[in-house]
């Protein structure tokens, strides 16, 4: 997929939205400890993720059920609280509880996970510099070097050893050789970014960096549906942050199992979570289905 | 009114306080004017290019005036300066800033603090201009050199300077792209009237377009005129700058042609020797052929039906190579952009090993080397960028790293040996990176000639040096295999190759298509060959150089 582009609808939203929305996601995923909240996220960000990379989502979601039930089985072998033994495990209980909240900890975990896919394919690094740009220039530019820097001390690095090595300089099987050899690549590979950077710099200042105030060149516009869409965030994040405060998704499972019953009233601050963590997957839907109907239109 | 006025100007290096870089340079460029100064590497070019803006004005003793605009350098400020006086450097790689090319677009009107919408239309327009809007969104890092530096160049032009100021451009680019980027530069001062110096040694492509060309030597300034009377004056004065000249213009005075209007294209080139050879008869249209021996030793190296692929889904880099060097020749392989030439190099050093086929280094598979064996005293690969053969402080550090092991006494002894081959002895004691680019040239060969190799791989030796440190390089080159080493370089240097090459490859599509001497080569080629041969063989059958066309005036009692 070429830059510029984005991989679907909710991406192509203003990048602060997609952060703002992102960093919600997350605290919430770790916050919550209610299984129906957990579950909510779990599915939400598997429905979000499958989006994204549609097939290629499997065999993650395979990789991340084997996490799951291997961290729920495993916790209670070392945690053995609880009031419900089911077995003797080399002589420690395995309880009902511990195994309750192994699952509840590892669906968190795997939601968090998932959300953190999600955010990896949608909010590249030139939407976080943009936004930080905006705001931050000087720690912005400076992002953005270190990301420029990183790959190419990589790329300059395979060359240096390759260049020692076709010239006999590296050709020794002994650990201690190579050791030494190593340490020479990393001297060289110093002094060749110091001596890159020399260069950068006077590129910078040759085009007035440092001259004065800098402005931040933005890509990006807030419209009518990013506004929209950030009121809905911050209103369903609101809502649930209310909920939380007044002890709705209140979840213990130790020494018992006690959770905060979800009836009645109870259910809108449910569906509000639910609400907010389905954003980006109904809007990915919405595209999909208006494209569909387009193409059959012409 | 002249845009820069440069009086008297005198500048020496606080290390060197009593051999001034720069002696008495004086200089008016006016506005919309195309200046091209030449000069040899170290004549002073890039010092002097750098007094011309204030934040990359080295430290030294600086004496006489520079005038910008009417008012003197130091008293135009930072900001003025930075969008009013735009300046591209050699290396397409460093100059680049930001990680992503819309970002390096706007990096200038940013750091003068440029409004949005100005911003956004001045991205817009030189994205526009220069092509770049395809690869606008990409990571700088996915760009060819040739693109990062017309990326450069629009970055600078976004602030809509007066005046560009450029120091070697195209060093590093191949020279395709070096002849795009020129002509990029010609059109933004015909189209724009940007006023334009520009230091280069591709003298070939900038002559024929460029209003004035001055000449430095040893810090000053010694011609400043209209591109035919420089190239008078250089012929006149019996300068070696002279054999920087376009072929054709050396041909014509090779000839012995006196006044007139000297050729500076390929086309002013045809035109005069068809009007030389009109109404008579040649006797001798061809030069004699070096006939090639058939010997009976063993290749140096022989490919056979070799495949190569970075990946097994990818595809085929070398297609079926078929390949013999004879011992005691410098090879050519020349060939485009991502044709496969330096992973060829590649295949033969054991670090692309192909999937199928032979590969024999004198006879012997290249599996049956050993690594050791292999890299000492049989095979070595001199890279493209010199510098990634340095890792010491000095020069002579360098050339020992290659000796460890071997007693104190022969190590200095075989030092000096290589330095005085290299011309090195007086630079053992300079740091790698302060010499430059044919300096470092010649280091890294030092080094290389150290593990006394059979053969020897070069990749683009030739890149980002001017004529003089080719033609040393050349004469290094020679003597190597005088003593009986045998070289195999890759190259885009056409002329490079044509000149001094035993025999040439033509690399295409993964594979070798044709090998023969440069003569043959070069003169059954119509696009893919030299400028002396193009402006000669309507006439001539197999004039390769520009002395090959003076050589066939002559006997044809022209």
């Amino acid at each position: 997929m070429a830059r510029g582009q984005h991989p679907d609808a909710f991406a192509a939203l203003h990048p602060a939205l997609n952060l703002i929305f992102f960093l919600a996601v997350l605290v919430w995923t770790v916050l919550l400890r209610h299984p129906a909240y957990t579950l909510v996220s779990l599915l939400a960000g598997a429905l979000y993720y499958r989006a994204l990379l549609s097939r290629r989502a499997w065999r993650t979601f395979g990789a991340l059920l084997i996490l799951m039930l291997a961290l729920t089985a495993l916790n209670p072998l070392f945690n053995t609280r609880g009031a419900h033994p089911l077995l003797t495990l080399l002589g420690r209980p395995y309880t009902l509880e511990s195994l309750c909240y192994g699952a509840s900890a590892a669906g968190m975990f795997a939601a968090a996970l998932l959300w953190f896919f999600c955010y990896g394919q949608v909010v590249t690094e030139d939407k976080l510099t943009a936004v930080l740009g905006r705001h931050l220039p000087a720690l912005s530019l400076l992002l953005v070097m270190v990301l420029r820097l990183v790959p190419a001390v990589g790329r300059r690095a395979r060359q240096l050893s390759g260049a020692r090595r076709c010239v006999g300089l590296s050709g020794s099987d002994k650990l201690s050789a190579r050791i030494g050899a190593g340490m020479t690549t990393l001297s060289a590979l110093s002094s060749a970014m110091l001596e890159g950077s020399v260069i950068t710099a006077d590129s910078m200042r040759a085009r007035g960096y440092g001259t004065g105030a800098v402005t931040s060149y933005q890509d990006t516009a807030w419209h009518r549906k990013d506004r929209l869409l950030l009121w809905a965030v911050l209103l369903l994040t609101l809502c649930t942050a209310v909920n939380f405060a007044f002890g709705g998704m209140r979840a213990d499972f130790l020494p018992t199992l006690d959770f905060a019953p979800i009836l009645g009233l109870r259910l809108i601050p449910l569906a509000g979570y639910a609400l907010l963590l389905l954003i980006p997957a109904a809007l990915h839907l919405w595209e999909e289905l208006k494209w569909h109907s387009l193409k059959s239109n012409i | 009114m002249a845009l820069f006025e440069i009086e008297h100007l005198t500048f020496a290096y606080p290390t060197a306080p009593d051999a001034p870089c720069l002696k008495d340079v004086s200089l008016a460029l006016a506005a919309g004017e195309y200046l091209a100064l030449c000069g040899k590497s170290g004549s002073g070019k890039t010092t002097f290019l750098r007094q011309l803006k204030t934040v990359l004005t080295p430290h030294g003793r600086k004496s006489g005036i520079i005038r910008f605009d009417g008012r003197t350098l130091e008293n135009v400020d930072a900001r003025e300066q930075a969008g009013r006086i735009g300046y591209v450097m050699q290396d397409p790689d460093s100059q680049i800033v930001t990680d992503k090319v819309w970002h390096e677009l706007a990096f200038g009107l940013e750091s003068l603090g440029c409004d949005q919408r100005t911003m956004r239309l001045r991205v817009a327009e030189m994205a526009s201009y220069f092509g770049i809007q395809d690869w606008f969104h990409r990571d700088v890092a996915e760009l060819s050199g040739g693109q990062k530096q017309l990326l450069n160049l629009a970055s600078v032009m976004a602030m809509q300077p007066d005046v560009l100021i450029l120091d070697e451009p195209t060093s590093q680019l191949d020279p395709i792209a070096a002849a795009d980027f020129l002509n990029t530069i010609a059109r933004l001062n015909r189209e724009l009237g940007t006023t334009i110096l520009l230091s280069e040694h591709r003298l070939e492509n900038v002559l024929p377009v460029c209003d004035r060309a001055a000449v430095m030597e040893e810090g000053r300034i010694t011609i400043a005129d209209s591109p035919r009377n420089t190239v008078a004056a250089l012929h006149a004065a019996g300068s070696d700058l002279f054999a920087a000249m376009p072929a054709p213009a050396r041909a014509y005075y090779a000839a012995g042609e006196t006044g007139g209007a000297v050729p500076l294209t390929v086309r002013d080139g045809r035109t005069w020797l068809t009007q030389k050879t009109a109404e008579k008869t040649l006797t001798d249209p061809a030069l004699p052929e070096r006939e090639l021996s058939e010997s009976s030793e063993p290749p140096a190296l022989e490919l056979k039906e070799l495949w190569f692929r970075y990946e097994k889904n990818a595809p085929d880099v070398l297609r079926d190579v078929n390949l013999q060097v004879p011992k005691g020749s410098l090879f050519a392989i020349l060939g485009g952009n991502g044709a496969g030439k330096s992973t060829l190099l590649k295949a033969v050093c054991g670090i692309c090993p192909p999937y199928r086929g032979k590969l024999l280094l004198d006879d012997v598979p290249l599996k049956k080397w050993k690594g050791k064996d292999l890299f000492r005293g049989n095979l070595a690969l001199l890279p493209q960028d010199p510098k990634n053969l340095f890792v010491k402080k000095t020069v002579r550090e360098e050339l020992a790293e290659m000796l460890e092991g071997a007693p104190k006494a022969e190590q200095s002894a075989e030092i000096e040996r290589i330095a005085a081959q290299c011309d090195l002895t007086h630079l053992l004691d300079s740091h790698p990176y302060d010499l430059s680019g044919g300096e470092q040239q010649r280091a890294a060969l030092g080094k290389v000639l150290l593990t006394r190799p059979k053969l020897l791989l070069l990749d683009e030796p030739t890149k980002g040096l001017d004529c003089f440190f080719k033609a040393e390089f050349a004469n290094l080159l020679k003597q190597f295999t005088a003593q009986g080493g045998t070289a195999v370089l890759v190259s885009h240097d056409v002329e490079f190759c044509a000149r001094y090459a035993d025999l040439v490859g033509l690399f295409f599509d993964g594979r070798l298509t044709t090998v023969n001497t440069p003569r043959r080569f070069f003169a059954d080629n119509s696009f893919y060959t030299t400028a002396a041969n193009r402006m000669s063989r309507h006439i001539f059958r197999n004039a390769v150089t520009a002395e090959d066309v003076a050589e066939l005036c002559r006997r044809n009692g022209l």
